[in-house]
């Protein structure tokens, strides 16, 4: 074979690698990630409609009102315990993050409930464990792993 | 005996190709890999790795996004 046809079909090969590449990624959530654009991911993701979008972004704005009512119980909380360690204090500490934990699973699920089934099963495969293991000493990495800030 | 009845006996004990047909380039030698099948299985890795590598990209984007995502609905969190 001459040099020249090789050269031709090893350009050819690569060409077939940057095609496999361009048919495999996903360009949409791409440019999510590079716009950190959350919505739009779980817009395309899990293919939800305007309507499905908007009982979502109800429902997160109800939720972060919420939220903050039982964080405000658990910094309480956990002021009492610095000022009086005890089994009580400790208790009541427990109790707030808690109820905490359940509002977000709780969320979670609604936000669930908006999607179509197979989108619901596939988002709360998703979310729940990291949600779960978001505790109070900050947010998730991208092992699902918590780290104090 | 005749020429194509001796070929015809040769054929039917020979396995392994004929040096005209060596020479015609349709079978490679013997030990020498076929270049055409050399050059199909390269395309195919080169396809497969490609789509590997978007596959694993997007992967990547998706942990991005999540990660996001769950901050969101976490970073309200007293610490």
């Amino acid at each position: 074979m001459r040099l020249s046809s090789r050269l031709l079909l090893a350009a050819s090969i690569l060409c077939l690698a940057v095609v496999g590449w361009f048919v495999v990624r996903d360009f949409e959530l791409s440019a999510s990630a590079c716009n950190h654009d959350v919505q739009a991911w779980m817009r395309h993701e899990f293919a939800l409609d305007d309507a499905a979008m908007a009982r979502i972004a109800s429902l997160q704005e109800r939720f972060e009102k919420e939220c903050a009512e039982h964080c405000r119980l658990v910094s309480e909380a956990k002021s009492a315990m610095d000022a009086k360690p005890g089994p009580d204090s400790r208790a009541r500490l427990a109790g707030a993050r808690e109820q905490c934990r359940l509002a977000r699973v709780d969320h979670v699920r609604a936000i669930a409930a908006c999607m179509p089934p197979e989108s619901a099963k596939a988002y709360l495969a998703l979310i729940l464990p990291r949600i779960d293991s978001a505790d109070h000493e900050g947010a998730t990495d991208l092992s699902g792993q918590t780290h104090s800030r | 005996m005749d020429d194509n009845s001796l070929n015809q006996r040769l054929a039917s004990w020979r396995v392994t190709p004929t040096g005209s047909q060596q020479l015609a380039g349709a079978v490679p030698p013997p030990g020498r890999r076929d270049p055409v099948a050399v050059w199909s299985v390269a395309a195919a890795v080169a396809l497969l790795a490609g789509g590997a590598a978007g596959y694993s990209a997007n992967q990547s984007d998706r942990e991005r996004v999540l990660h996001l995502y769950v901050r969101q609905i976490s970073d309200s969190l007293p610490r």
